[in-house]
C-alpha cells in the first residue's frame, strides 16, 4: 500500500477522487465503450453515426472516445447554445477540416448551413438532441442512429465506476470495486442519468477522504 | 506499430518539494517491439482534479531520447525537473491541485505512452499576485441586455397586438420602470436606509493563522434599528464543469465564520456608529486560487438585515497567500479541513457608540467602582444596584479559572470562571461562562470579546467584578 500521506485516498491505493471531472485523453480512456464498430462504419465513404440522448447520459464521452481513437485525423467541435444565430459559429463550423468531422451538439447547426456542410460527404460523427436522419439522407449519408441512456443500466453504470477507480490507481494493487448491488441502488435512484451519478459518488467519496476502512459508495 | 513503456523512478519517493525547486529521478523506457521515437520527453506540471473542468499547466519539457530501440530493449534516462511556483499542491472539497512529474513518448502512428506520478509541492519564494475580484457585469452588457429585452418584447407585442405606435414607447417605458423598480428596491432603499457607510479592513492580503482586523460604521441620516449587523468571513471553492448549456457552476463553502457585530441595536440619526472587528484567519492551507474554471475565494462580508426590506450587503475580497516563512505553512492543515476550524467563536467586537438610552453602561459602572476602589463597602452597594441588568460590554479574554463550585458560592454545575480584563478603565473580571460556550472562549483566548452579561457580585480577594454571561 502506497504511503504517500498528503493524498487523501491513498489508503485506498487511489491518487484523486476519481469521480471528478476528467481531461478529454482521461474521459476516452474510463469510457465504457467500444468505438472500433463505429470507425469501421465511418470507413465506408458517406457514413454518418449520431448519438441522441438527453443531457448526461454519455454522448459527449463517446465523440471524445471516437476522437482520442481516430487520433489526428478527426476535427472536434462543440457547439455552445445560440450558435444557430451566432455567425462566429457558423464560420468556425465551415472552417472545420478534417478526415473525420464529430461535431457535439449538432441540433445548432444552422439549417442552411447544416445541409451545406453535409453535402461535403465527409464522415461525421454527431451528438445530438434531436433526430437529424432526414437531413442525413438527403445529403446520401447512411445513417447509423445510436441512442445514449437506454443501456445505462446496473451492470453499466458498475463498469463506469471501476473503470474510473481503475484509471485513478496510485500504485500497484488493489482498489476499490462498486458492487452490482450498489450500482443498481444508483440506477434506481438516479434513473440513467450517469452525470447525476457521477457527482453523487463525487461527493460520497470526498467525504471519505483521509478517512480508513472500506470505501462506501452508497450510505 | 512500435510500442514501449515507460516508468519513472524519483530520487527521493517520499519527498516533498518546494515550489520551484528542481526534482530529479530515472525514466525506464522498455520498448516491446522495434519502436521509432520522434522525442522521449519529460516535465513537471500540475492539474486540477475535482468538479470543475481541468486546468493545467505544464513546465519546460526536457527532451531525453529521440531515435530507435530495438524490441527488448531497455534504456534508463536521468532527468531533472522544475516544479511550478504556483498553484502549489492543495487539497480541498471540490477543488485539488495535483503536481506531477509526467513523461511522454511521441510515437508515429501510434498512441503515446504516457507516465505520471504525483509529487507534493509546498510554498517557496513565489509570492501569488492579489486576487482581483470577479467583475461585476459591464455597463456596455447591461445596456445590450435592455436592448434586446426592448426588441424582444416589442416583436412580441407587435405580432400580437397589431402595429400599434404606442408599443414602440410603452414597451422601453415599462422596461424602464421595471429596471428602476428593481434598483430601488434591491439596492436603493437598502442604502438610503443605513446612510453613510464605510467598510474597512486593515489588511487585504493575508496568511492563514494571520489576525483579520477591520471595522465597519455607518451613519444613517434618520434613527433606525436594524434587526442586526453581521460581519462573515467565508472561504469559498467555486468550480465550474460542463459548456455551454451543460455548464454548471459549483460552490462549496470550505469555512465560515460569523461575527454580530450587533443585535437589533438602536442607531440615532446622524451620529455615526462604529464597530471594530477581529478575527482569525484559520490555520490551514487554502490559498486564495484564480485558476481556469476553478477558484478559491475568500471574502469578508458585512449584512445588516432590514426589517421590511432587502437587507444591506457588502463584500470585500481578500488575498490569502503562504506565509513567508515556509516552515510555518508546513504546519497549517490541509484546506479539506478547514470547516474543522468553523466552529463559533465569541464575538471579538468593539462598539463605539452613544448609548441608546439613559440606562447605565458597563463602562460607567466600572468608573464608579473604580472611583470607590478603597472602600468594599461601597463597592458592594454599587454592584448590588446594577446587579442583574443586562448590560453590553467589551473585554480582552484571559485564561480559565482553575477555581471549582466550592471554592466560589456564585458558580452554578453547568458554568467556568473565564478570566478577562476590561480595558477602559482597566479592571479584571471574572466571567461565569455556560459550559457550552467555554471552549469558544479558551479559543479566543486574548482577544476583545462583545456580548451581553450581568454584573453578579465582587470578588473583594481577586479585586475583579464578577459578571454571568448569557447562555
Amino acid at each position: 500500500m502506497p504511503v504517500d500521506s498528503w493524498l487523501p485516498f491513498a489508503q485506498w491505493n487511489l491518487r484523486y477522487n476519481p469521480f471528478g471531472e476528467l481531461t478529454a485523453a482521461e474521459c476516452a480512456q474510463v469510457a465504457v465503450f467500444d468505438p472500433e464498430p463505429y470507425i469501421e462504419v465511418l470507413r465506408c465513404g458517406r457514413a454518418a453515426v449520431q448519438f441522441i440522448g438527453d443531457c448526461g447520459r454519455g454522448k459527449s464521452t463517446r465523440l471524445l472516445t471516437i476522437q482520442q481513437r481516430v487520433g489526428s485525423e478527426a476535427a472536434f467541435i462543440y457547439l455552445p447554445a445560440f450558435a444557430a444565430v451566432t455567425p462566429q459559429w457558423w464560420l468556425q463550423l465551415w472552417r472545420l477540416r478534417g478526415d473525420l468531422l464529430i461535431i457535439d451538439e449538432a441540433q445548432r447547426i444552422a439549417r442552411p448551413l447544416r445541409s451545406r456542410l453535409f453535402r461535403r460527404g465527409r464522415p461525421l460523427v454527431l451528438g445530438t438532441h434531436r433526430d437529424l436522419t432526414r437531413s442525413l439522407q438527403r445529403a446520401g449519408y447512411q445513417v447509423t442512429t445510436v441512442p445514449v441512456g437506454p443501456g445505462n443500466n446496473a451492470q453499466h453504470v458498475r463498469r463506469m465506476a471501476n473503470a474510473r477507480l481503475a484509471a485513478a490507481r496510485l500504485g500497484p494493487g488493489e482498489v476499490p470495486q462498486m458492487s452490482l448491488a450498489e450500482a443498481q441502488q444508483l440506477v434506481n435512484r438516479f434513473g440513467d442519468d450517469l452525470r447525476a451519478i457521477q457527482y453523487f459518488l463525487y461527493h460520497q467519496v470526498q467525504h471519505q477522504a483521509g478517512r480508513n476502512g472500506q470505501m462506501r459508495f452508497i450510505d | 506499430m512500435g510500442k514501449c513503456a515507460l516508468s519513472i523512478e524519483l530520487e527521493d519517493p517520499t519527498a516533498a518539494y518546494r515550489a520551484g525547486q528542481k526534482v530529479r529521478g530515472h525514466l525506464q523506457v522498455v520498448a516491446d517491439a522495434d519502436v521509432r521515437i520522434r522525442a522521449l520527453t519529460v516535465y513537471a506540471g500540475w492539474q486540477t482534479r475535482g468538479m470543475g473542468n481541468v486546468a493545467s499547466e505544464h513546465g519546460t519539457q526536457v527532451m531525453l531520447f529521440s531515435g530507435e530501440l530495438a524490441a527488448g530493449g531497455s534504456q534508463r534516462y536521468a532527468f531533472e525537473v522544475e516544479t511550478l511556483p504556483w498553484p502549489v499542491t492543495y487539497n480541498g472539497f471540490q477543488l485539488n491541485v495535483e503536481h506531477f512529474v509526467e513523461a511522454t513518448a511521441d510515437i508515429p502512428w501510434a498512441v503515446d505512452p504516457k507516465v505520471s506520478v504525483p509529487i507534493q509541492v509546498l510554498p517557496g519564494d513565489y509570492q501569488p499576485p492579489d486576487v482581483e475580484p470577479p467583475r461585476s457585469p459591464a455597463m456596455i452588457l447591461m445596456l445590450a441586455l435592455f436592448l434586446f429585452f426592448n426588441l424582444f418584447f416589442i416583436f412580441i407585442a407587435l405580432s400580437f397586438l397589431g402595429p400599434i405606435p404606442i408599443v414602440l414607447i410603452g414597451i422601453p417605458v415599462l422596461l424602464l420602470c421595471a429596471a428602476g423598480g428593481l434598483l430601488l428596491v434591491f439596492k436603493w432603499l437598502p442604502q438610503m436606509y443605513v446612510g453613510r457607510v464605510n467598510f474597512h479592513l486593515d489588511q487585504l492580503r493575508l496568511s492563514p493563522g494571520e489576525e483579520l482586523r477591520g471595522y465597519f460604521s455607518l451613519r444613517p441620516a434618520t434613527a433606525i434599528e436594524p434587526q442586526f449587523i453581521h460581519f462573515h468571513l467565508t472561504a469559498t471553492e467555486v468550480c465550474v464543469s460542463g459548456t455551454g448549456t451543460n455548464q454548471k457552476t459549483h460552490r462549496h463553502e470550505l469555512f465560515s465564520r460569523q461575527l454580530v457585530l450587533a443585535d437589533q441595536p438602536r442607531l440615532a440619526a446622524n451620529e455615526t456608529t462604529r464597530y471594530e472587528f477581529h478575527t482569525r484567519l484559520p490555520a490551514v492551507a487554502a490559498y486564495s486560487l484564480k485558476l481556469t474554471h476553478n477558484e478559491l475565494h475568500w471574502v469578508a462580508r458585512i449584512h445588516v438585515g432590514i426589517p421590511g426590506l432587502v437587507d444591506w450587503k457588502d463584500e470585500l475580497y481578500l488575498t490569502v497567500v503562504p506565509p513567508l516563512d515556509p516552515m510555518t505553512a508546513d504546519a497549517l492543515a490541509p484546506g479539506r479541513l478547514a470547516a474543522q476550524f468553523t466552529a463559533e467563536l465569541p464575538v471579538p467586537v468593539t462598539r463605539d457608540a452613544a448609548p441608546a438610552d439613559d440606562t447605565i453602561t458597563f463602562a460607567e459602572t466600572i468608573s464608579h467602582i473604580l472611583s470607590v476602589r478603597t472602600s468594599p463597602e461601597q463597592i458592594d452597594v454599587l454592584v448590588d444596584a446594577v446587579a442583574g441588568l443586562p448590560l453590553e460590554l467589551s473585554a480582552r479574554i484571559g485564561r480559565r479559572s482553575l477555581l471549582g463550585g466550592d471554592e466560589d458560592v456564585l458558580l452554578a454545575a453547568d458554568e467556568q470562571v473565564v478570566w478577562a480584563e476590561h480595558e477602559n478603565p482597566p479592571l479584571p473580571l471574572s466571567l461565569y461562562i455556560p459550559r457550552q460556550r467555554v471552549e469558544a472562549f479558551e479559543r479566543a483566548s486574548g482577544t476583545v470579546w462583545t456580548g451581553r452579561g450581568e454584573i453578579v457580585g465582587w470578588d473583594r480577594r481577586g479585586g475583579r467584578l464578577q459578571v454571568r454571561i448569557d447562555g
